[in-house]
């Protein structure tokens, strides 16, 4: 886990989005009032190569703000549960952040990225503070609520589900009811918050991604660069299945 | 697929890939750079000489002996190359510019021979190819120079001895050819002499107007005896009337001289008697018989009173003219025969002539023809004769040299210089290429237009994110770049000091 520099100590507060609930009459004053932690500066931002607000007239967000149209597009602009995954390893973690953090761009939508990338994580880089529970964690002791394992991200409106302490047997762990529920659950609770699921490359891990595919709403196929033949690449797409595939985007890297 | 997009595509892979394995690209740079620095220094200098020589194509012995016999063109299947490097050539080449070849064993020689077939060319001038071009590479133009001009001089003293060569042996091979045909021209002569010798009469002519001679001989005679023989015919049925008559005028002058005996009786007893007297009657009666037997006779053969003389000398003419004819006939007969005999020799001779006619003629066609060749042959041998003092003379080459041996004054092929000026290109096109034809040839997907290509029906490709350098990145690359940038320092001192310190090396003079 990498240390991030600051001034002020980092209190590792864990910030419910259950906890400001009842209170809200609105939506928009609901986010308002999302409690925040410390943000990213602009150099940590480019440190992580996620997009920013400052960033404004970048290809870059360009990009992703197009992805993000054409994904919502797809919903009718209602939430959704996107799979990110990708066809060969690398790739799929960067694009995956980068429209949760260009949803959450605008202000009047919320995103939360699950790291279900068991294998290599990413999410605790988003992390100002240090996550003690994470997804598995989750999955493995009934006791911890969603709650527990839902972190602010140093990227506004963003929420962060990191992948936890308990990797051992994450296919089985990822095949449980506990799974289907807790998606069910973050879907349902606000209309307003997308939700990006960061998978393990497609070509690695096969059951995972069959299992994550059902349980989402859409896929999206990362192709990194100079990494999968054709044949790899229609092996991923089978694997997925045409019909959860919302598309494939093209990662230079 | 978009050409231009696949272009850029590749372009911009190509360049992720450089800079992804700059470190080996920096190396195989490096190590390229300096083996051509290195090459350029020790680059091999070498001399070029160059000779032209032109052949004519005609040889000697075919205009000697054109239209009389077809000969082989002497050199058609031998090109100049193949004399060059002809081990008999070579070897004397060697000797000449190398004298100590003739102490050298075997093996040294053969190794000095492949040195040399190695270093010789030889081409045609493209425009003319009855010019043949020679060149011989050497490291230094003194060698070049000697080996090429012994070369030429080597192939044109034995072009020319080869010559002088073919036009004694075409001389010879005419001047023996003469001599045979003489001998049968001779030969042929002597039988033809012998042969007219053996048949002297032997004129079919003269046998022909000779048959005809007789032939018409034979037939005068036929007819003569013809002639002789109704001749005698004629004769024997006039002498057979002739003695007919002859009985009757005996008859007629018996009667006659009766009557002139009775009519002297009578004239006498007239003389003493009257003419009653009875004697004198009956005289008168027996004349009157006799009158009338003799009237009876002249009417009945009427000869004249006039022909009474020549009666008998007719009957002896005739009778002469019988006999001189059947002597005749015998004489014409027994030509005639002995003519028949001849000509029946004659017809044989005849036929002798015209078997002789025949043998006649074969020998005489044998004679002139022999006679023909021979005497084609000692004009050509004049010819012969003219080829071979002008050869003696040194005229009429079939090779010659249109341009001698040039002493090479400047080394050919790629000056140093250049090698050195495309070193730094030369290093950089390797890495790159390596890259380029890897970005191209791996199958993985490098290019958003093949991507977009290769995508199943139905699902989109929604978007492109582009590469993105991270401040950290970015520092890595930096720390990179000093290195690379201090390389790039060393290796353009170095490529300087190259030039400044090997001038004389790099830079022809």
């Amino acid at each position: 886990m990498r240390e991030l520099s600051g001034s002020r100590p980092l209190e590792n507060k864990k910030v419910s989005p259950v906890a400001s609930l009842g209170k809200a009459t609105s939506p928009a004053s609901q986010i308002a009032r999302m409690s925040e932690v410390r943000q990213f500066t602009a150099a940590e931002f480019n440190a992580l190569k996620v997009v920013h607000a400052g960033d404004e007239g970048s290809v870059h967000l360009k990009v992703f703000r197009d992805l993000r149209t054409q994904l919502m597009k797809r919903t009718d602009w209602r939430n959704f549960v996107c799979l990110v995954t990708s066809a060969a390893p690398g790739g799929s973690s960067h694009v995956a952040v980068n429209l949760a953090a260009t949803i959450a761009l605008d202000k009047s939508k919320t995103s939360l990225l699950v790291d279900a990338n068991l294998y290599s994580p990413f999410a605790e880089l988003l992390l100002p503070v240090p996550a003690q529970l994470g997804l598995t964690d989750y999955l493995e002791d009934p006791t911890t609520g969603i709650e527990d394992i839902v972190y602010a991200s140093g990227i506004p409106r963003m929420r962060v589900v990191p992948v936890g302490n308990n990797r051992e047997g994450g296919t089985e762990k990822i095949n449980s009811v506990r799974m289907r529920d807790f998606f069910t659950e973050i879907k349902d609770r606000y209309a307003d918050r997308y939700i990006i699921v960061d998978a393990p490359s497609a070509a690695d891990y096969d059951a995972e991604i069959r299992i994550l595919a059902e349980l989402c709403d859409f896929v999206v196929l990362v192709v990194p660069y100079g990494k999968v033949t054709e044949t790899q690449l229609n092996a991923s797409i089978d694997k997925i299945g045409s019909e959860h595939l919302a598309g494939v985007v093209y990662n230079w890297c | 697929m978009d050409a231009i997009q696949y272009v850029k595509d590749i372009v911009t892979a190509l360049k992720r890939e450089l800079i992804r394995y700059r470190a080996a690209v920096a190396a195989l740079f490096t190590v390229l750079f300096l083996t051509a620095l290195y090459l350029s220094l020790h680059w091999p200098k070498y001399y070029v000489s160059e000779a032209a020589i032109t052949k004519d194509v005609t040889n000697v012995i075919e205009p000697l002996l054109r239209g009389t016999a077809e000969v082989a063109d002497v050199n058609q299947n031998e090109t100049m190359q193949d004399l060059i490097f002809s081990r008999r050539l070579m070897d004397r080449v060697l000797l000449r510019i190398k004298p100590e070849v003739a102490q050298m064993s075997p093996d040294q020689v053969e190794l000095e021979i492949i040195e040399f077939r190695r270093n010789m060319a030889v081409g045609y001038d493209p425009a003319n190819r009855n010019i043949t071009i020679l060149s011989f590479t050497s490291p230094t133009a003194d060698r070049a120079y000697e080996t090429l001009k012994a070369v030429v001089d080597v192939f044109i003293e034995d072009r020319m001895a080869e010559k002088q060569k073919v036009t004694y042996e075409a001389h010879n091979f005419i001047s023996d050819q003469v001599i045979k045909y003489k001998r049968r021209l001779e030969n042929a002569e002597e039988k033809l002499k012998d042969f007219k010798s053996r048949n002297v009469d032997a004129s079919e002519q003269a046998v022909k107007d000779r048959i005809a001679q007789l032939a018409n001989e034979i037939e005068n005679l036929r007819i003569a005896i013809q002639e002789s023989e109704e001749k005698i015919r004629t004769t024997r049925s006039q002498l057979d009337i002739e003695s007919q008559n002859v009985g009757q005028r005996a008859r007629h002058r018996t009667l006659t001289e009766r009557r002139r005996l009775l009519t002297e009786q009578l004239d006498q007893l007239r003389l003493v008697y009257q003419d009653s007297y009875p004697d004198i009657v009956a005289l008168k009666s027996q004349i009157f018989e006799i009158d009338q037997a003799i009237d009876e006779y002249k009417t009945e053969y009427s000869f004249g009173a006039g022909g009474q003389q020549s009666e008998l000398p007719l009957y002896e003419e005739l009778r002469k003219q019988l006999s001189t004819a059947e002597v005749d006939l015998k004489t014409q007969k027994r030509r005639y025969d002995s003519l028949q005999e001849l000509l029946e020799k004659e017809y044989k001779l005849a036929e002798r002539v015209a078997a002789n006619q025949a043998e006649l003629t074969d020998l005489t066609r044998d004679y002139d023809v022999t006679r023909k060749v021979y005497e084609e042959m000692l004009a050509r041998k004049e010819n012969a004769n003219i080829t071979l003092a002008l050869n003696d003379e040194g005229q009429g080459e079939s090779y010659k040299v249109l341009e001698p041996p040039t002493y090479p004054l400047q080394p050919a092929g790629v000056p140093a210089i250049l090698i050195y000026i495309a070193a730094p290109f030369l290093a950089i096109a390797a890495p790159v290429g390596i890259a380029a034809i890897f970005v191209v040839i791996d199958p993985r997907l490098r290019s958003v237009a093949l991507l977009s290509q290769k995508l199943p029906e139905g699902i989109p490709l929604l978007g492109v994110v582009p590469h993105r350098g991270t401040p950290l990145a970015a520092r890595l690359l930096r720390k990179d770049i000093i290195l690379l940038t201090l390389l790039a320092v060393i290796l353009i001192v170095i490529y300087g000091y190259t030039l400044y310190k090997f001038q004389s090396l790099l830079l022809p003079l």
